[in-house]
């Protein structure tokens, strides 16, 4: 016998996604998530970001790693409430695993919640976490290739922070065939240059990150 | 990767299916999968056989229907589909899109015996 389903199997992800996200927009918490390879720099983009926001917002951090608590311990001096989620070999975090972050969090005196998805450009752009909106971060020593090789996230993305520019001139990276590549499959998509490094960029960004706080608190 | 994440919520999909029919034994799972999905079949079979090892979904096969990426443009409402990842309206060259195909991920139908 077959049996009709038309069921979407990401259901169960989904609906605790928009629960999450119906939550935070009550609480009018800013929560973005960020994406990229291993070694992208998104630990350091923290970082610094942590710098910049210090006293300024009340932060908190959700770290994905599949294993160990390094980047964690990183960020462990700026002070913010962080909660570390191991996936176990598991290449993306899923709404169910931020859901229960979140009961870890003083909600009502969080401003911003940055979430640093597991190192791939692949999986974690296929999960809705609940999040505002998903930031892809790529490194110029990655290439060039990678939006037209890794298309979701650079579709899904509603910022792409290209870090590491400091080392543009010793690498093979196109910027021209990048960013014809990154308007063919997204126009909406801007791009920040940073170095984080150096802190080369970093402006941009925090300002971007403070418009979303406005638009969010009202 | 995020196969292995896919084949496991459509297990428990079906086990309900399978609680619900009454089910011995399930033949054939359906399913309709858009290409923005990043999708790679070789990999879902894989998943799909390891998980269902001793299983009722042991002999079960695994039958994917693929679906073009279906743009429409919020501009000038024009409808095309994409190709090469090239997100422009075909008529008014805009980027302001909106998505009408392509992210499917949905089980269709569940074959099997009572």
């Amino acid at each position: 016998m077959e049996i009709k389903v038309m069921k979407n199997i990401l259901n169960s992800n989904q609906d605790k996604a928009n629960e999450i996200k119906d939550y935070l927009k009550e609480k009018k918490v800013l929560m973005v998530n960020l994406i990229g390879s291993p070694g992208a720099g998104k630990t350091t983009l923290l970082e610094k970001t942590l710098e910049h926001l210090k006293g300024k917002y009340s932060i908190a951090i959700i770290e994905g790693d599949v294993a160990t608590d390094r980047d964690a311990r990183r960020l462990q001096k700026y002070g913010c409430p962080i909660v570390l989620i191991n996936t176990d070999g598991a290449c993306h975090l899923e709404s169910i695993s931020i859901q229960n972050a979140l009961h870890e969090f003083d909600i009502d005196s969080v401003d911003i919640i940055f979430v640093e998805n597991v190192g791939n450009l692949v999986c974690p752009a296929e999960f809705d976490i609940g999040e505002f909106s998903k930031i892809a971060v790529l490194s110029v020593t990655e290439g060039d290739d990678k939006p037209e090789k890794y298309p979701l996230l650079f579709r899904e993305a509603k910022l792409l922070l290209l870090n590491k520019v400091d080392l543009m001139q010793f690498t093979d990276f196109d910027k021209e065939s990048f960013s014809k590549d990154v308007q063919t499959l997204n126009g909406q998509l801007p791009v920040i240059e940073l170095a984080c490094r150096n802190n080369e960029g970093i402006e941009p960004w925090i300002n971007w990150l403070e418009e979303q706080v406005t638009k969010i608190k009202g | 990767m995020h196969e292995f994440s896919v084949i496991q919520n459509i297990l428990d999909i079906v086990d309900d299916i399978i609680e619900e029919n009454g089910l011995k034994k399930v033949t054939k799972v359906k399913l309709l999968i858009g290409k923005m999905r990043q999708i790679v079949p070789e990999t879902m079979r894989f998943a799909f056989e390891a998980a269902t090892k001793d299983t009722p979904l042991e002999a079960a096969t695994l039958e994917m229907t693929f679906k073009p990426i279906h743009m429409k443009c919020k501009q000038c409402e024009k409808e095309f589909i994409v190709h090469e990842n090239c997100y422009f309206c075909e008529s008014c060259q805009s980027s302001d899109l909106s998505v009408i195909h392509g992210q499917e991920l949905i089980i269709e139908s569940v074959e099997g015996e009572e």
